[in-house]
């Protein structure tokens, strides 16, 4: 091949990554030019991150790269011969020749900015040291480094720089390693899942500072995510990776709108929530994509129609739902009012920590006086970002926490200020879901010791039979009841969690972000599993999740926080379409798009 | 927690499915057959002996090794094989009462701090904190000065003074496993802190009071040989490696393989138990649930 008028910046040739015996990147090439943005999208295991950290030399100990990765000769310095500006096969660089690149040519933004910036060192030292590292003879670094800060749109920068990072939000946090990963002008900026850990209008905010410093800087970008959304805003291009293998790739233009492989099309549909025309189901992905089966679902789509029609979609007598938003000078409303609720909360408030002596103490108010109903019945979404008092909310209404004043009645009685021995009544009716699959399952417990920890009062055959029954109802085989949860992947897991809580046959389901730690194939099958024992159940599901789509498919009432206020509430299609309340607004705004782009 | 375990799943590390991590098997294998070592010691010397460990022999004192006496007699012409044979249990009987007296305080008592941690729990783990300040030999002596010299006196000053450091690691131990989501969701369905510290808190926390047991023992060892040597455990005639040490400290010049002897037996389990124990931590510490 000759070298055309424009090299590209990284060459990646039949890269393989194995663990052992273990294949876990199979084979895998791609190019990505000075200046363009790729995307690298994929589910847990696709591969993604293992690529990008053999990128930059990061693999664990125990992972062993093979292939070609070549970092082009830098554009500008074609006489300057020196080591620095060559090109160079990085998978057969060595650790210094690493330390030259890294930070410099090459510089990376995690995922995760608390953990990733050290944590006693003041924010701006630790911009100097990196700019002090690869650019020793820089005078006025102090100047770069409040020059930087402010390019990242911090907020007063020379009071920032001497902060420690603790002292920052989650969103300046990762301005900050943008910062640090544009200080030396680098060629190419990777981005592993760097907005996956922000609040959605955070998250908007930091893709466009990432937008606008790469197209300053003239870098290429390595973007890694499993939000399509994300790409589709940020990205020229995109790759698609499965189970090691690159699936597709091309233009976002061409990829979205038409993706050849059914694997992408699936991704496509799963990501946007995209329901089946006739049964009003999600569509999800088949594990069998390679197979050649098509990979849009056509699974129990007949077994749910018959149960639907059977049952009929829950037609329970809902009031007519007054969509309302917080007034401007800030009295209580009560949202979703109605005469005889599941769940009725009152003026609920609730403040952590104590005034201390002089009133020096640390008070935060979490939950500053919320009130509304919950119909028996009803789908209720609450929608927030992080720090508005969702997860507060949701451990007074499980009765989990105590609230400062106000109060909480479940089907009539008062769960708030009960002492535990008179709430067994309350566990067995009202279940949590909790976010993490991982975290809610206790690592020690067989399955079926986990599904029937609610169960009191049951004989050996008694539970064994309910056991059997929920894993068949969500989906898994009996044999499950003897593993441990390690041996399940995170949507199976959270299958477990909900056989856990619909063991009791309770009549209020609550779901804390019970979809925000799957995979989005995986997501829209455990939606699909909720929605159809809510409704064999009968239950009434609060829903908390700081995913808009996902609330807006699976709940008839929204209602959005803020503060610790509850600021608008309504059908959720009303909500999300015409929001009354200008912070909604701003949330339904900042949800990262498919098709923005391919429209 | 979550972003780790994301991380995880992004492949970073492969799944713990796959790939467990199993570390610290040479030093697991090296400790187990040293701490075999002397567990057969002791067994052996309870149906068997090459000669009696406590008959004396005026003649024959301070005897070279030989076919009679395969470690040669001590000062008192007591057949030295037979009494580190011998001398093995007691050691072994004062670990194992050490590790049980301590966790049968420790454990529950840190579990408990963890549980009630506004409350009760400050009380208990300054309580903690004042017993820890106190030497467990020392507690050992003034027991031994009270009650007289003995096994179990031994064996009960030092679990208590082992029991303040198996608290607090029980205690951390359960705080962890309480900020899981499993914890939260065992007490939404209903359980009580009961159900909770036995089905819950106690798996997971297994690995790391096996480590502590381990090290316990090791250190119960050490000290009821320190005890002896001062006189002030093991009343004699009963052989043990401490008692031995003394006695071969007076004739030292004479016959320096008299303490070799115990010296080495001490060194050894102690050696091994501590080796068990760090392999132990190595595969128990890093992430505890994949260390089924």
């Amino acid at each position: 091949m000759t070298t055309s008028a424009i090299a590209p910046l990284l060459r990646v040739e039949n890269l393989s990554v194995h663990a052992g015996r273990k294949q876990l990147v199979k084979d895998i090439s791609f190019d990505i030019m000075p200046g363009e943005r790729v995307g690298l999208i994929g589910e847990s295991g696709s591969g993604k991150s293992l690529t990008c950290l053999s990128v930059l030399g990061l693999l664990d100990q125990g992972l062993n790269a093979q292939g070609r990765v070549i970092l082009g000769s830098r554009r500008a310095a074609a006489e300057e011969e020196s080591a620095e500006s060559q090109s160079i096969d990085l998978l057969s660089a060595d650790e210094d020749q690493f330390s030259k690149i890294r930070g410099n040519r090459l510089s990376m933004v995690f995922q995760e900015p608390m953990t990733a910036l050290n944590p006693l060192m003041k924010v701006g030292d630790q911009l100097r040291e990196v700019i002090r590292l690869h650019r020793p003879r820089t005078k006025q670094v102090k100047a770069e480094v409040i020059d930087l800060l402010s390019s990242v749109r911090i907020p007063e920068p020379a009071r920032a720089s001497e902060v420690y990072p603790h002292q920052m939000s989650g969103g300046q946090r990762q301005r900050v390693m943008l910062a640090m990963a544009m200080a030396n002008g680098p060629e190419l900026l990777v981005a592993d899942e760097p907005t996956t850990a922000l609040d959605v209008t955070v998250q908007k905010q930091v893709l466009n500072l990432m937008a606008e410093q790469v197209e300053r800087a003239g870098s290429s970008l390595l973007f890694i995510t499993h939000d399509l959304g994300v790409v589709s805003e940020l990205c020229d291009r995109v790759i698609i990776m499965r189970q090691g293998r690159i699936v597709e790739s091309g233009s976002i233009d061409r990829v979205f709108t038409t993706p050849e492989h059914p694997y992408t099309r699936a991704l496509l549909a799963a990501s946007a929530l995209e329901t089946h025309p006739s049964t009003g189901r999600l569509l999800t992905l088949e594990s069998s994509v390679e197979t050649g089966a098509t990979a849009l679902t056509k699974v129990k789509e007949a077994a749910s129609e018959a149960a639907r029609s059977s049952t009929g979609t829950t037609d329970f007598d809902m009031p007519s739902i007054d969509h309302l938003a917080d007034s401007v000078d800030g009295t209580d409303l009560v949202y979703n009012q109605s005469q005889n609720p599941a769940i009725r909360v009152r003026d609920l408030t609730r403040t952590y920590g104590k005034p201390g002596l002089l009133g020096r103490g640390r008070q935060v108010e979490a939950l500053r006086g919320v009130s509304f109903d919950v119909t028996a019945g009803q789908r209720f979404g609450i929608v927030g970002e992080s720090g508005c008092g969702k997860s507060t909310l949701l451990r007074l209404l499980t009765a989990l926490d105590e609230p400062t004043s106000g109060y909480v009645d479940v089907t009539g009685e008062r769960i708030s200020g009960g002492r535990e021995r008179h709430l067994r009544w309350l566990r067995e009716t009202m279940q949590i879901i909790f976010q993490d699959p991982m975290g809610s399952l206790d690592p020690r417990m067989k399955v079926t010791d986990i599904i029937a920890e609610p169960l009191r009062n049951t004989d050996r055959a008694e539970r064994r039979r309910r056991v059997h029954e929920l894993l068949e109802q969500v989906g898994l085989p009996r044999s499950s009841a003897e593993k441990h949860p390690h041996e399940f992947s995170g949507g199976q897991r959270q299958r477990i969690a909900i056989a856990r809580a619909l063991v009791t046959k309770p009549r209020v389901l609550v779901a804390d972000e019970a979809v925000s730690a799957l995979d989005v194939s995986v997501r829209a099958q455990v939606l699909n599993l909720l929605q159809d024992l809510v409704d064999e159940y009968q239950l009434t599901l609060v829903f908390v999740s700081h995913d808009l789509n996902v609330v807006r498919y699976s709940c008839d009432v929204v209602a959005v926080m803020h503060n610790g206020h509850m600021v608008e509430c309504g059908h959720s299609e009303a909500v999300f379409d015409s929001p009354r309340h200008p912070y909604t607004a701003d949330l339904v705004e900042s949800i990262p798009r498919l098709r923005d782009r391919a429209a | 927690m979550t972003k780790r375990s994301s991380e995880t799943a992004n492949g970073i590390t492969p799944t713990a499915k796959n790939t467990r991590r199993r570390g610290g098997t040479p030093l697991i294998i090296a400790g187990s057959v040293l701490v075999a070592v002397v567990l057969m010691m002791a067994l052996v010397s309870v149906v068997w002996t090459p000669q009696s460990p406590t008959a004396t022999n005026a003649v024959n004192r301070l005897a070279s090794p030989s076919a009679e006496h395969w470690l040669g007699t001590d000062g008192l012409g007591r057949d030295i094989a037979s009494m580190l044979l011998v001398g093995s249990r007691v050691p072994l009987l004062v670990g194992l009462g050490t590790v049980g007296v301590g966790f049968a305080i420790g454990v529950p008592l840190g579990i408990l701090a963890a549980m009630t941690d506004r409350g009760a729990g400050t009380w208990v783990m300054r309580g903690n904190d004042i017993l820890q300040a106190f030497p467990a030999l020392l507690l050992a002596i003034v027991l031994a000065a009270i009650f007289g010299p003995s096994t179990v006196t031994a064996v009960i000053a030092l679990g208590l003074g082992l029991a303040p450091g198996v608290a607090r690691v029980a205690r951390s131990g359960t705080l962890q496993v309480l900020s899981r989501e499993y914890a939260l969701a065992a007490r939404a369905a209903g359980r009580g802190p009961l159900f909770l510290a036995i089905r819950h808190v106690l798996p997971n926390i297994r690995g790391i009071l096996i480590v502590q047991a381990t090290v316990g023992f090791a250190i119960a060892i050490l000290a009821e040989a320190a005890l002896s040597y001062l006189g002030l455990g093991t009343p004699p005639p009963a052989a043990s490696w401490g008692r031995m040490l003394q006695d071969g400290q007076a004739v030292l010049h004479n016959a320096p393989l008299t303490i070799l002897w115990p010296g080495l037996a001490v060194a050894v389990s102690v050696l091994g138990f501590n080796l068990l124990g760090d392999g132990l931590r190595d595969r128990f510490d890093p992430r505890m649930e994949v260390s089924r």
